[in-house]
């Protein structure tokens, strides 16, 4: 039994230690990135519905609150041009933020493991 | 067996019959060489699954500290993440002010080193937490599929059950193993799994649920294994625990659910022949009870997460009367008279509706093929307003057709119109401006609840359209989109022909099942337990469906039911106090009390009384033992809950000559087993005699002259608890007694308005005169009772009634001709009745036997039985009495006898 616990124990080690570490960036760059993917896909098309920007553009045409004078039509048509670009700047900014963290996910191990190897391997540029 | 029924998709080791392991010629264990240790297989997703997890002491020890180390590396990294980052971080910022960024992270230093460190730590301590989270095995999704026969028990082709078990499943195995261990016995039972699993929290607030004391359970337990085989080697889990893993595994995987939970556990025990199964028997908890008990847990489960998504989803949905696109028109005349239910919705203030699909899915084809508006006709109660929340949580997190998207649903409130609308023309000035700006909005999908009640609403004194007619004209043109509800009765009496129902298409909303209404509940009962701050047992849910659905008709399930369980909440709390557990029994108390029935448990009181009914009847009704017992095995029958549900309670059939005690027996039978003589709905049927008469009985159909409510229907519907006596039945037309045919074999009568009346609660009984003349000559011959009914059924009553009439009834009795002891019997209850009825007035009475034999006598009539008695009594006892007591011969404290040829004599008391 002693003998069995020690060859489970040293399998368990070998199994937490190195194989999660080696494991985890197949982890990263498969699954993780595919999640991360996905998750900051939603996000971008919550934003987009709390936004309503799809909405507000099917609706250019259309004058706002239901007055249909000239000047109701003249007034909405130029107020929805400023809500489409003002909207559109903060679909932009969030779009960037998002796209930076995919980068983040994607090139983030990549640096620090480079920036470390910098730090610990005397490497003259 | 049934052959027709699916396979099971759960297999047991023929060799080692589930065990796993065998005992060799020298009495050791050695692993089972058919099966090689899995014992029990189950059947899922094109594959065999097996507990393949070793419980072992060894095991468990092993598992515990692979759970520690895995924790203390995990926060090592984290502490030593945190410190690095901090370290390396504060150089980095020391750079970054200092301007020499680029300078510092490419200079070797240790703090720099730490920081890209800590930063790798931290990435890994994210894909530890994120994988532990999302990677771990799950129940393949998949449905029941035929089940290959067993050719090879291969545990390595097989699916480990122990992998997709969850951590607190394992936590209570664990547990149990410890128990079997403490307690010395062999064999890991499901009484372990039992007692470990009420130990749970999770588990233990299902027990109470179920009415079970957590504490009481491990006590009888904790007796039971005492009788469990004594521990001889390393305890093992036995067969039963084995099948217990595999059932549990199955429920979970046909619940679509990806891991196995501890509720699984309890659940599958119901469904295994174990003394653990017999435990919960004996608590009132069967396998139904406990998978109820499973679907409360899995609905409370995933309505927290629907409430999660939708309003996740609906947070970009507008708070006010503006759509998303701007589009929409403010609407301040409507906003005035109505509730914007979309709104509600997002703000969390409607409840979430469970079941109703197929009606929200017609809904949605109906406004989707031709932009219709829809009217939803169902009874009161059915759940109408219900679907209508469910419609605005939908558009709230706009999860419903294009048609619908981007729109408010909003409910008009009628009285709220009507009120203070009483100038002429009102009325019809704040319906069109409220259409008027429907129609200009756009965005408003308008809900009319009750819509028969603005029909013929008008301020204009019936000139002119009314407010439904307004509104149904802007719907004919397809302008705006309307939901309508109503019930059947107004549907019919006020929409079907008007021009509302041109402007809706009409969606029927049918009476829930009662496990639809089980489910609908559960996820409503809720409101009711934190409203008024008590805790409803599933057996007062149970109770509340099935007892509503029986015995309360006036309103469908779930409304009934709900209406019920809130009552019992109220009566419950001002009784027990707060945090109180509803009962089944409270619940029956308040059914037994609104539908005057006996719903509630027989007592032990009520017990003795069943039990000894006969001696009770007998006390009214003299001789006529046959069908005494016959009424009082019915009534046996009914409250022993051993009759078909589907029928009356008893349909007998009382034959014999007049004055022999059949309407008393039927009077007897209404005061002892309703309570009340009143509980008895008597029909003369000789005034049923032509054809027509039919629908003073059943109600007149549309286009009849006469009323639509029948006197039988209308009596039966509202007090569904009774007995009908159709006295004199062969003096019916014939194809009135076909009417009952319905009654007899199926318990329900459609009534002229189309509504069906259960007759299931009634006992029926029917009196006749037919074969009197036959039953009398038969007597003075000496036959027996049981040939004169033989004559009477095959012969005699052929004249009178068809046999497959006669079929439907459960019994025919013969009443037999009084005789003289029996006659007397008789006159001595009418004597008991004088001596009570004066004693109420201080005066006591007797008679002599030679009084009372006279007035035997005097009072039977061989043709008319015992009727002339009281006649007699009255005219040799009664008047008699009336007269002293006018004459001031007999007062308070005197006694009056009775002697032979009608004398009275008066004992005067001292006067004080």
């Amino acid at each position: 039994m002693a003998k069995s616990t020690t060859a489970r124990g040293l399998i368990f080690i070998v199994r937490e230690l190195i194989g999660e570490l080696l494991y985890f960036p197949v982890w990263w760059y498969s699954h993780g990135l595919v999640l991360t993917w996905r998750s900051l896909f939603g996000q971008w098309l919550r934003l987009l519905n709390r936004l309503s920007l799809p909405i507000l553009l099917k609706t250019m045409g259309r004058p706002m609150y239901g007055d249909y004078t000239r000047s109701g039509r003249i007034i909405s048509f130029f107020f929805r041009i400023l809500l489409v670009v003002s909207k559109s700047l903060v679909l932009g900014f969030w779009t960037a933020v998002l796209i930076v963290v995919m980068i983040v996910w994607i090139i983030g191990p990549i640096i620090s493991f480079a920036l470390l190897a910098r730090q610990l391997i005397p490497i003259q540029f | 067996m049934d052959r027709n029924a699916p396979p099971s998709p759960l297999v047991l080791c023929p060799n080692c019959k589930g065990f796993g392991i065998l005992k060799d010629q020298r009495g050791s264990y050695i692993s089972c060489p058919t099966c090689a240790g899995p014992g029990v297989a189950a059947w899922w997703a094109g594959r065999w699954w097996s507990w393949q997890h070793p419980l072992t002491e060894y095991s468990i020890y092993e598992r515990h500290l692979e759970r520690n180390v895995k924790a203390l590396w995990s926060a090592l990294l984290f502490v030593f993440t945190l410190t690095s980052i901090f370290f390396g971080g504060r150089e980095l910022w020391a750079a970054i002010t200092g301007e020499r960024v680029w300078q510092a992270i490419l200079t070797q230093t240790w703090p720099m080193a730490l920081l890209w460190f800590g930063l790798l730590c931290a990435m890994y301590l994210y894909y530890r937490i994120e994988r532990d989270a999302t990677m771990f095995p799950k129940i393949p999704a998949a449905s029941l599929q035929p089940v290959p026969e067993v050719t090879e028990w291969n545990e390595r082709a097989m699916g480990d059950i122990a992998t997709i078990c969850n951590e607190a499943t394992l936590r209570i195995l664990e547990h149990a193993w410890r128990m079997v261990k403490a307690h010395g016995r062999e064999g890991l039972s499901p009484l372990h799994i039992l007692s470990a699993l009420s130990a749970t929290r999770e588990v233990e607030s299902m027990l109470i649920r179920l009415s079970i004391l957590p504490t009481e359970l491990r006590q009888h337990i904790d007796t039971l294994v005492t009788q469990l085989p004594a521990m001889s080697t390393t305890p093992v889990l036995n067969a039963t625990s084995r099948e217990l893993l595999g059932r549990a595994f199955l429920l979970a995987a046909e619940d679509h659910r990806i891991r196995i939970t501890p509720a699984y556990l309890l659940a599958a025990i119901g469904m295994i022949d174990d003394p653990a199964r017999d435990l919960l028997d004996q608590f009132g908890v069967d396998e139904r009870r406990l998978h109820q008990a499973t679907t409360w847990m899995l609905i409370h489960e995933d309505l927290r997460r629907r409430v999660h998504t939708y309003l996740q989803n609906s947070s970009s949905k507008p708070q006010g009367a503006i759509d998303r696109g701007y589009t929409a028109a403010a609407t301040p005349m409507l906003d005035r008279y109505s509730v914007d239910l979309t709104i509600r919705a997002s703000n969390n203030r409607l409840p979430y509706v469970v079941g109703r699909d197929e009606e929200m899915k017609t809904i949605f084809r109906v406004v989707e093929s031709g932009r219709r508006s829809v009217i939803l006709v169902g009874d009161s109660g059915v759940g109408k307003t219900y679907i209508l929340y469910a419609l605005a949580e939908r558009m709230a997190a706009e999860d419903v057709p294009e048609l619908l998207q981007d729109k408010r649903l909003v409910s008009l409130s009628a009285s709220a119109l009507v009120a203070g609308a009483g100038n002429v023309g009102q009325l019809e000035q704040r319906v069109q401006a409220i259409v008027n700006e429907i129609v200009r909005s756009g965005n408003i999908v308008l809900v009319i609840e009750n819509i028969d009640q603005l029909v013929g609403v008008s301020s204009t004194g019936g000139q002119g359209l009314d407010a439904a007619q307004m509104i149904a004209q802007e719907l004919q043109q397809h302008t705006f989109l309307a939901i309508a509800t109503t019930d059947p009765t107004s549907y019919r009496r006020v929409l079907e022909h008007g021009v509302l129902s041109s402007a809706f298409e009409k969606v029927e909303i049918d009476e829930m099942t009662p496990e639809e209404a089980f489910a609908a509940i559960e996820s409503r009962v809720g409101s009711i337990e934190a409203q008024h701050h008590i805790f409803f047992s599933l057996d007062a849910i149970d109770k509340a469906v099935e007892l509503s659905r029986r015995y309360l008709h006036e309103r469908p399930l779930p409304g009934s039911a709900m209406d019920v369980l809130e009552q019992a909440g109220v009566t419950a709390k001002k009784a027990r106090g707060q945090k109180t557990l509803v009962s089944g029994e409270d619940v029956a108390s308040i059914v037994s009390e609104q539908g005057h029935v006996k719903a509630n448990a027989v007592t032990s009181n009520e017990q003795e009384k069943l039990l000894h009914l006969e001696e009770e009847m007998h006390e009214r009704v003299v001789g006529q033992d046959e069908a005494v017992k016959a009424v009082a095995n019915a009534l046996r029958r009914a409250r022993a809950e051993l009759r078909d549900n589907k029928r009356p309670i008893a349909n007998l059939l009382f034959l014999g000559p007049t004055g022999v005690g059949k309407t008393e027996l039927a009077k007897t039978v209404a005061a002892v087993y309703f309570g009340s003589e009143e509980a008895m709905i008597r029909l003369d049927m000789s005034e049923y005699q032509d054809i027509s008469s039919i629908h003073r009985l059943i109600g007149a159909p549309p286009g009849f002259s006469g009323s639509s409510t029948g006197y039988l229907t209308e009596a039966v519907r509202q007090r569904p608890f009774s007995l009908v006596l159709l006295d004199e039945l062969e003096k019916a037309h014939p194809d009135i007694l076909n009417v009952f045919l319905q009654v007899m074999d199926d318990g329900r009568l459609t009534d002229g308005n189309g509504r069906t009346i259960d007759f299931t609660n009634v006992i029926l009984i029917a009196t006749s005169n037919a074969g009197t003349q036959h039953i009398q000559d038969r007597m003075r011959d000496g036959a027996s009772v049981s040939t004169i009914k033989d004559e009477l059924l095959n012969q005699e009553l052929n004249k009178y009634f068809r046999p497959e009439f006669l079929n439907r009834f459960d019994s025919v009795v013969v009443f037999t001709p009084l005789s003289p002891i029996e006659v007397t019997k008789i006159v001595r209850i009418m004597v008991a009745e004088i001596t009570d009825r004066l004693g109420r007035k201080g005066i006591s009475f007797t008679a002599t036997p030679e009084a009372i034999a006279e007035l035997a006598l005097n009072g039977f009539d061989p043709i008319f039985g015992a009727r002339p008695l009281r006649r007699a009594v009255q005219e040799h006892v009664d008047n008699a009495l009336a007269q002293y007591m006018l004459q001031g011969k007999l007062g308070r404290r005197d006694m009056a006898v009775l002697e032979p040829g009608g004398v009275i004599r008066v004992e005067q008391a001292e006067r004080l």
